[in-house]
């Protein structure tokens, strides 16, 4: 798989949205995404990656298109 | 001693584990098998759809995921020292529906072959753990089956004396009551004890601070340290002190936002209004300066004149809080008794309260975290390190 | 002061000419509590009560119940305390204690034979008690259930204990009481466990039969352990009725705490507030009043507790006032239906709180 398919892997698994909802998604925007979804989001995608997030990270992911950025910190590319 | 286990029920493990546990070998601090053991299930708790609701499942599923345990192991610089003492008996509490299975990790972690006696209350939430548990143990890790005994089983001191009998370490959760019961039972000599009492915590809140936040977002992170669990988690703020110049607005603020979050969430039940207003009053009976100060029922709050621990004796679930104004910082000093076990802050240095307790010497406060996370799962609890209190440290000359 | 009511009958004020009596009376008497309790006064300042914004009997404040089975609360000089009664303490090991001087355990009396007069007539008729003789062996320290035997007994006329001192069925003793009384109207007390237990089912097992028609079947002490057992109300009756002739029922409301005013049964099976008390319900919410006929938690006033404070109370229990002087039995006051006790909830947390103390 490639790494946007992961990406979005994670998302669509672990928060249960569609496809195609991904690239609006945000934050306490949809009621998937609350403080609960989000714990689950974020050990989808280290799960995903292998990587271990900092703190601050973690608070920082508020969208689906900020995720893409933070996750470049980790030598992720899309 | 030869006990009679059809009075036990097993929701993890067999009577054979428990038998046997004498010859299990310890594992290391923070083993391989052991760590890929609980961030597989932290995987499985998340893909259960049943976690969905149980927002304790998922925080303790977050809580275990692979990086989580990472992060922990990595501030420890001699784990290669440590290693599991063997048998762990938890007793866990009745009421703290996962907190069994973060008694559990601690003492997995360190390597032991842990035993958690559940209350008999019956949680969704630690059947779901445990139902996870039981499917790794016996597809993908079955060698860790040996590790892990949950029990159930009626109150019976027999049973509880003949698992102390065999143990290393025994942790026991709950009130005075179940803890002088069960210390009664005498331990195997070289058996270390680790005991988690009932506790309470207080909030500090400096007003001026808090008028320039979201207090819809305060409400929010206050109700989850209070109203989630009844405000019975020990880390509950049952106190709520106010400092700075704008206390009078800030106060209005704070519970209006709270009130509209707990009319729409909270499920109050009409035993608990009584409850807590025959709390106010007993505590208003036995001493002076002690004002009734809400209207309604769901959030009770009793105003003090003076700031003292003694109101404690009165604490009661469900929303009831007793509040402070106070002048300066120094005067939540009488407070810091050795039932004092977290602090939570909002516009208030870490740094002052940190040196407020050095300063003074004080039995207690454990744990000092911003408002709204008390519920934080952490390594650290009580004032123990657990994993660390629950290994062996091996000393050798490097 | 008491003396003021007896000028009336026990159910003959509407609600106004009620309240003006028995707010003035429970004024008088929170004043009175308040100088001679130091808890009470305690509970005042806490809640702040405001004595000059009293305007009817529902603005005194409520005390809760429980602080009976913590506190010693008492109004008279301990040397004064005639007799201490204690309730009967069926939720867990703690126990109410109420002490009594020689005026408010009199007016308990009179009270009690002036509500039971109005349903059985001015008469003293016979009483066949559903217990044993030892209930009131200890005058002075003796239960809820020992004072509503004796409340009985003292307005009766030839009272008979019906049960030996290890519960079992004296039928000798039944027999030679119906004998001598069985065809005029007698009035048989228990608990209404006790008479399940220790009466009906045991005359089920005898072959003999014993007619009890004439029979006021007065029972107390609520339900709980029947509904335990799966029995309701209406099959209690039904039973009763098949193995015993007994027709007329007397069940009644009432708490030790506040013993004399009982909230009797009429013909019509409602529950009534006599003039010496009375009944609010209130939203657990926030203690407000519910209207007639919403559930909600009961709140007694009484005028009688005149040496400890417990003229206002907030009990645990849940109940529906179904409508006040209108019932078709002619009755004045309200008339209700109790539910019961408060569930206990499931309380999450790892703490002992203050409450469980008292479960």
């Amino acid at each position: 798989m490639t790494n946007l398919e992961l990406y979005n892997n994670a998302f669509v698994e672990s928060l249960g949205v569609d496809e195609a909802e991904l690239e609006e998604l945000e934050y306490q925007k949809n009621p998937a995404w609350d403080s609960v979804g989000h714990m689950g989001l974020v050990a989808a995608l280290e799960d995903a990656f292998d990587i271990m997030m900092d703190t601050d990270d973690i608070i920082d992911l508020s969208s689906y298109k900020k995720g893409k950025e933070i996750l470049g910190k980790y030598d992720v590319t899309f | 001693m030869q006990i009679n286990s059809d009075k036990i029920e097993f929701l993890v493990g067999n009577a054979e584990v428990l038998e046997k546990s004498a010859e299990t070998p310890v594992l290391p601090m923070f083993s391989e098998q052991m760590k890929s053991f609980l961030s597989d299930l932290s995987r499985e708790l998340f893909a259960d759809p049943r976690s969905k609701g149980y927002k304790d499942v998922l925080s303790y599923a977050y809580w275990i995921r692979s990086s989580s345990l990472q992060q922990a192991e990595s501030r420890h610089n001699d784990v290669d020292m440590r290693l599991g003492r063997g048998l762990a008996l938890h007793i866990a509490p009745s009421n703290v529906p996962v907190n069994f299975a973060v008694s559990m990790t601690s003492s997995a972690l360190a390597g032991n072959i842990s035993v958690v006696r559940l209350s008999s209350k019956q949680f969704v939430q630690a059947d779901i753990i445990c139902s996870a548990m039981e499917r790794l143990l016996t597809s993908s890790h079955t060698a860790l089956r040996t590790y892990f005994c949950i029990i159930r089983y009626p109150h019976d001191p027999e049973i509880t004396g003949w698992l102390s009998s065999m143990c290393d370490i025994r942790i026991i959760w709950g009130g005075d009551r179940t803890i002088n019961e069960v210390r009664a039972l005498p331990l195997p000599t070289r058996a270390i004890e680790m005991t988690f009492a009932d506790r309470f915590s207080a909030a500090v809140i400096n007003s001026d601070e808090y008028l320039v936040q979201d207090s819809k977002k305060v409400a929010e992170g206050f109700y989850t340290d209070t109203y989630y669990t009844d405000q019975n988690a020990c880390s509950s703020p049952r106190f709520v002190i106010w400092t700075g110049n704008s206390v009078p607005e800030a106060r209005e603020r704070f519970w209006e936002a709270l009130a509209e979050l707990v009319d729409r969430d909270y499920d109050m039940q009409p035993l608990q209004a009584v409850d807590k207003y025959t709390a106010v009053c007993a505590a208003g009976m036995s001493m002076d300066g002690i004002k009734l100060i809400s209207s309604g029922n769901r959030i009770v709050r009793a105003e003090l004149e003076r700031l003292t621990p003694d109101v404690m004796k009165f604490k009661t679930g469900g929303g009831l809080f007793f509040e402070y104004t106070a002048s300066s910082l120094e005067e939540i000093v009488p407070i810091l008794t050795k039932q004092c076990q977290t602090l939570s802050l909002l516009g208030i240095s870490v740094k002052d309260v940190k040196e407020l307790v050095f300063r003074n010497g004080v039995r207690g406060c454990d744990r000092i975290v911003p408002l709204g996370q008390t519920m934080g799962l952490e390594f650290i609890w009580d004032g123990f390190r657990m994993i660390e209190t629950m290994t062996r440290y091996m000393y050798y000359d490097k | 002061m008491i003396d003021d009511f007896y000028a009336y009958s026990p159910y003959e004020l509407d609600a106004a000419a009620k309240s003006r009596l028995l707010t003035g009376e429970l004024k008088r008497l929170t004043a009175f509590h308040r100088e001679h309790s130091p808890e009470y006064a305690g509970f005042l300042r806490t809640v702040g009560y405001d004595e000059d914004k009293v305007e009817k009997a529902s603005d005194i404040p409520f005390f809760p119940v429980r602080m009976f089975k913590e506190f010693d609360l008492i109004s008279i000089d301990r040397s004064e305390v005639f007799k201490t009664l204690t309730s009967s303490g069926t939720t867990g090991q703690s126990v109410s204690k109420i002490f009594l001087d020689k005026q408010t355990a009199l007016s308990q009396q009179k009270v009690m034979a002036r509500i039971l007069g109005d349903f059985w007539g001015k008469k003293r008729i016979p009483l066949l008690v559903i217990d044993t003789p030892a209930v009131l062996r200890d005058r002075k320290m003796f239960t809820a259930r020992g004072a509503a035997v004796l409340g009985l007994s003292v307005i009766a006329r030839d009272t008979v204990y019906v049960l030996n001192d290890d519960m079992s069925l004296n039928t000798d003793r039944l027999r030679e009481f119906l004998e001598k009384y069985g065809s005029q109207p007698f009035t048989v007390f228990g608990f209404t466990f006790m008479v399940w237990q220790h009466f009906y089912k045991e005359l089920l097992k005898t072959d003999e039969r014993f007619d009890l028609s004439q029979a006021f079947l007065m029972t107390g002490g609520g339900w709980k352990k029947l509904v335990d057992s799966a029995v309701s109300h209406s099959e209690f009756k039904r039973c009763i009725t098949e193995t015993t002739g007994i027709t007329h029922f007397l069940d009644h409301y009432g708490m030790a705490e506040q013993t004399g005013c009982i909230y009797a049964e009429c013909e019509c099976g409602h529950l009534h507030a006599s003039i010496y008390s009375d009944v609010f319900i209130r939203d657990p919410e926030d203690f407000s009043l519910c209207p007639n006929g919403t559930k909600g938690i009961i709140q007694v006033v009484s005028a009688l507790p005149g040496s400890y404070p417990g003229h206002s109370l907030l009990t645990e229990d849940e109940g529906i006032i179904l409508g006040e002087d209108d019932c078709p039995c002619g009755r004045k006051g309200k008339y209700i239906e109790i539910l019961g006790r408060m569930k206990s909830a499931e309380i999450r947390g790892c703490s002992d709180t203050y409450a469980d103390k008292f479960r």
